[in-house]
């Protein structure tokens, strides 16, 4: 596999960090070249987040260019529009459907989409869309910090997915703290239900 | 993990983390640094390993002087010594840097620092090369988090070689990018402790400086040379049309060459990036009729290879930024798109993706204070207490009262301005003046501007807005917080509240800003005292802070809410969410911590405490 890019967005503090080095783990383990470009600082506190994750034998910068993501994991509705441009025709999208409410939205600034709205815009670019109300699945299984686990294990089914949902809970195993191994890995196999 | 001495072994690192592993392969002995980001990881990392390594002093300094004054005790104590910090640290450490390269170092002195082009968490995007040049030392730059973790370890020798000060310069790009590192080997000895007394190269008086300026110069010279051989000046010579890049943005090169298939371009990759290697890059511009050079912000190396090819009489087309921004950070959009217009040749690749959707469909997400931060209290309150007064304030979380709805922020330049520009801007005008400033922030540069306002009786009304802990940058532990830079308790934490006293402000005050309505009150009180400065202690735990007790959410009594919206559009918690349908706030049971704060924010008590579950 020459490169495959993964675009994943979501909210600052919904543990999309630890998500794209979960990914980028296994990429290791599998012998691959691996370079993610996170967000930190001053975007951490509730604004929107991306990581780019890019693995395969030829990957350059930590930055992966517009229209060549092959998949997108978007942790909130609204923050998956914001980077569609990032992603390639008819690429996969994992999607959850809780929004959280920006405060813009709160002070009356603006107006918040309703689902259908930000699944037909996604549809311009893919109809590969798999989605569901992650972050619900995650508070009933492990709590809402869960919520990065429940989306791997909904990455791990798509198709074009480089790796198998064992390769993704060893790492799981490897990077979680011991004493949340086993909640985390609840979340993860109830997303692996999810497109079933 | 990070200290394992196993060569061979490939690790996912960061980049800031590959510093680490870089001065740890290299027998550092003393680690420092005060917080910034993109830099602060480092500065974490070796706090982390700090006592299971138990090789190496370690501390996080009370501001990038005296961090950078700490590593430079360090290297002339015969150990090497790493400093890091943001790039705008590097000018609060500049009067220490710019001197002592005359003198110059002994052990090896790094100096790692993280450049923010696009700004995204400073307040300007300048370049470090600058620096470098400015005090005539080398500056390197890695394209990748294997690159930088054996760049240090080179730094440290390049520095010992020329007895000067090497600059590690990483992006938020690059430091904020993992990647596979592969680990070399950790030596087991460190450098024997040794000051060698040596009043000329370690004093830098008048007379001394004026005799050591010609054995700098002579320094940098040999080092020019030095550097057209290094491993890190990586040149390919082939088609007429050549590329110039520097460390990272070598990277957005390689991937525009590769998807589109060109294999005859020249290529000049170069890992340090200051002082250039003028020979290397002569030969490069005898051999091309174009050059294209790829420089994020200044354009240092188009300027010295322009100075290169008048000197030579070298007739080469130098473009640089005639067709690339002085401003923020590349990608490899831009760069593919700068190579095919100045080659010039049709693209075969569009990195256009799908058209966004149009701006209403996407409301806006700034970061915000977090559910139950302490800040949005303090700054709610002061409006309250005084909607008409000024409010300078500083660098930290707390820059974010600037949005609205709390518009409580009017002014932030730089680390401890808001009390600098606060007492004077007191002077000035006529309206009540109310600084904020953080716990970290004060003891920073905040203190100097504290003594200036007492000395010259300014009536600024000083807001320590003290969560106990340097936040923004990653939870770093502060003289105030009562831990040491191991996160150890300590018995005597140093209070700003008693230095405050010590230098005779006659109004002190310690508030809890969750409650709010006595916070007004305090605030009205200090604008009233007219007599010197006023210093308010608004003490609250961050609510981030490791063994944060969250407590049960408030609830909403809906018979007695009147809908007037002030919790969610005056106070704007991110817990409280507006209904449209019944026309009463929710509380989100996920975000709310239970500060209660906002119960004394609603005027009709429809916000109650909730109950256990």
């Amino acid at each position: 596999m020459k490169e495959f890019n993964i675009v994943m967005c979501g909210v600052g503090g919904q543990g999309t960090v630890l998500a794209s080095k979960i990914i980028a783990q296994t990429a290791i383990r599998k012998s691959m070249n691996t370079r993610v470009g996170e967000t930190h600082g001053m975007s951490q506190r509730g604004g929107t987040v991306i990581s780019h994750v890019r693995i395969g034998s030829e990957v350059y910068g930590a930055l992966i260019p517009e229209a060549q993501g092959d998949c997108m994991l978007a942790f909130e509705p609204v923050e998956s529009l914001r980077y569609m441009n990032y992603i390639r025709k008819g690429a996969y999208i994992v999607l959850n459907e809780h929004p959280i409410v920006p405060t813009s939205v709160n002070a009356g600034m603006a107006t918040y989409p309703s689902f259908e709205e930000v699944k037909k815009e996604l549809q311009r670019a893919t109809d590969n869309i798999i989605h569901t109300d992650a972050s619900k699945i995650a508070t009933e299984t492990g709590g809402i910090i869960s919520l990065n686990m429940v989306i791997l294990g909904m990455f791990s089914q798509i198709p074009t997915c480089p790796f198998s949902a064992e390769d993704l809970k060893q790492s799981i195993e490897e990077l979680v703290k011991p004493k949340f191994v086993e909640l985390n890995l609840a979340a993860f196999d109830k997303g692996t239900t999810v497109l079933h | 993990m990070l200290l394992d001495n196993k060569p061979g072994l490939v690790e996912l690192l960061m980049g800031n983390q590959a510093v680490v592993r870089g001065a740890l392969e290299a027998g550092v002995g003393v680690a420092c640094t005060y917080p910034g980001t993109p830099a602060s990881e480092i500065g974490d990392t070796f706090a982390k390993y700090s006592i299971a390594a138990n090789s190496y002093y370690w501390e996080y300094a009370t501001n990038e002087k005296v961090a950078f004054e700490t590593a430079l005790a360090g290297s002339w104590s015969n150990l090497r010594s790493i400093v890091s910090m943001k790039h705008v640290g590097i000018n609060v450490a500049a009067d220490a840097l710019l001197s002592m390269t005359y003198g110059g170092s002994v052990a090896g002195l790094v100096l790692a620092v993280g450049d923010d082009p696009s700004c995204f968490s400073s307040q300007n995007e300048q370049d470090s090369r600058n620096y470098a040049r400015f005090g005539m030392f080398p500056c390197m730059e890695p394209s990748s988090p294997q690159e930088t973790k054996d760049m240090v370890k080179d730094a440290f020798a390049l520095s010992e070689s020329f007895r000067l000060p090497v600059m590690i310069r990483q992006t938020t790009r690059s430091a904020h990018c993992s990647g596979n590192v592969e680990y070399g080997p950790i030596p087991e000895q460190r450098n024997e402790v040794v000051f060698t007394k040596d009043k000329l190269h370690k004093a830098v008086l008048p007379s001394h400086a004026y005799q050591l300026h010609p054995d700098l110069i002579a320094r940098f010279q040999s080092l020019r040379d030095f550097i057209c051989d290094s491993p890190w000046t990586r040149m390919s010579l082939k088609g007429p049309f050549g590329i110039i890049a520097n460390g990272l943005t070598g990277n957005y090169v390689k991937e525009s060459l590769h998807y589109e298939n060109l294999e005859d371009i020249s290529f000049l990759h170069l890992g340090i990036t200051y002082p250039l290697p003028e020979k290397s890059l002569l030969t490069f511009i005898q051999h091309c009729d174009t050059v294209l050079v790829v420089e994020e912000l200044d354009p240092i190396t188009e300027e010295t290879l322009k100075r290169i090819a008048f000197d030579n009489n070298v007739q080469v087309k130098i473009h640089g930024k005639d067709v690339l921004p002085s401003t923020y950070e590349f990608n490899t959009r831009i760069i593919h798109d700068a190579i095919m217009n100045t080659l010039p040749k049709t693209p075969t690749i569009s990195f256009k993706g799908e058209s966004l959707p149009e701006a209403s469909k996407m409301p806006p997400r700034f970061p915000v204070l977090c559910p139950g931060c302490p800040h949005r209290s303090t700054f709610y309150a002061i409006r309250k207490a005084d909607p008409k007064g000024i409010y300078p304030s500083d660098i930290g979380c707390y820059t974010l009262g600037i949005q609205p709805p709390l518009n409580a922020v009017d002014t932030c330049v730089c680390m401890g301005a808001s009390i600098g520009v606060g007492s004077a801007l007191a002077h000035f005008n006529k309206e009540n003046v109310f600084a904020t400033i953080g716990d970290s922030t004060f003891f920073h540069t905040g203190l100097p501007a504290l003594v200036n306002a007492l000395w010259n009786k300014s009536n600024v009304n000083i807001i320590l807005v003290d969560n106990s802990i340097t936040a923004m940058t990653g939870q770093q532990p502060n003289p105030s917080c009562g831990l040491n830079s191991v996160f150890e308790k300590i018995e005597t934490p140093i209070y700003p509240e008693k230095i405050a006293e010590a230098m005779g402000v006659q109004f002190i005050r310690v508030i809890n800003p969750l409650k709010i309505k006595e916070s007004i009150e305090v605030f009205k009180e200090a604008a009233a005292f007219k007599d010197g400065p006023s210093f308010i202690v608004s003490r609250a735990p961050c609510c981030m802070l490791k063994g944060f007790q969250k407590k049960t959410p408030v609830s909403i009594d809906t018979k007695a809410c009147i809908g007037c919206k002030i919790c969610t559009s005056k106070f704007s918690c991110p817990a409280l969410i507006w209904d449209e349908t019944t026309k009463h706030p929710i509380v989100d049971h996920d975000l709310c911590n239970g500060c209660e704060a906002c119960i004394e924010v609603c005027p009709s008590g429809a916000i109650v405490e909730g109950k256990e579950q």
